[in-house]
């Protein structure tokens, strides 16, 4: 699972030994949550796809497991899941965080 | 932050659904670019578009938007140069901008009714086209 965020976001959570994604309101009617994507960047059209601004692309959690997400309405469910509230991701489903051109 | 609006059409029509809606499109955007959004690949505009094993569509209204979007991505600038179709067995979804422009808006509308009556949406013509 991945979420992308800008370099303070990056900042932001990178700095606690627990992830902690915040739960906020997104544009378009969209429930209140946090969001994430298993969509990796060179997804053909990501962009497009996922709508998430270039500088929100800049930087990359990944971790393992899924437990508590939900996916979204509709076709986006597919490969777009969120949580309504902040969501935790501690040490063991860790996996990468940092730029997003180098995701392994 | 996961960008954009989801409208949810619920039909049982999967692939006719998907057909309709982006041959509607196609009317309104003369020049668009149809990609299937999973294999990348670009798909021929004519009137008897056939989507059979596609789910998800991409259309760009013209080719520069289309280059554009890859470029800046969701920028305000390409308001209304995009809108995103995926088909399941239950439901036909709609991905546009946060905050459509009119004519956009009008299209799902008319989209909405017209995959409820079984037949081709006619919004507004080519040439009120925002460029």
């Amino acid at each position: 699972m991945l979420h992308y965020t800008d370099a303070v976001g990056h900042k932001a959570i990178a700095s606690q030994v627990k992830w902690i994604f915040k739960a906020a309101q997104p544009p378009g009617g969209r429930p209140f949550g946090a969001y994430f994507t298993t969509l990796r960047p060179d997804a053909h059209r990501f962009s497009a796809r996922t709508r998430i601004p270039k500088a929100k692309q800049a930087f990359v959690f990944s971790f393992d497991g899924d437990t508590g997400l939900h996916p979204i309405e509709g076709g986006k469910g597919a490969y777009i899941f969120w949580s309504p509230v902040d969501y935790e991701v501690d040490d063991p489903r860790q996996s990468y965080n940092g730029p997003t051109e180098a995701l392994p | 932050m996961i960008g954009g609006r989801d409208v949810i059409i619920p039909t049982t029509r999967g692939t006719v659904a998907l057909e309709l809606a982006v041959r509607s499109i196609t009317h309104l955007w003369p020049d668009a670019v149809i990609e299937d959004a999973e294999s990348g690949e670009t798909l021929q505009q004519d009137s008897d578009i056939r989507l059979a094993d596609r789910h998800e569509i991409l259309v760009f209204r013209d080719p520069k938007a289309a280059e554009l979007w890859e470029q800046l991505g969701p920028d305000p600038s390409l308001d209304g140069t995009l809108i995103h179709f995926l088909v399941s067995d239950t439901d036909l979804t709609v991905a546009i901008d946060a905050t459509p422009v009119p004519q956009v808006e009008a299209f799902v509308e008319a989209l909405r009714e017209s995959l409820a009556q079984g037949r081709v949406v006619r919004t507004a013509e080519p040439k009120s086209v925002r460029r």
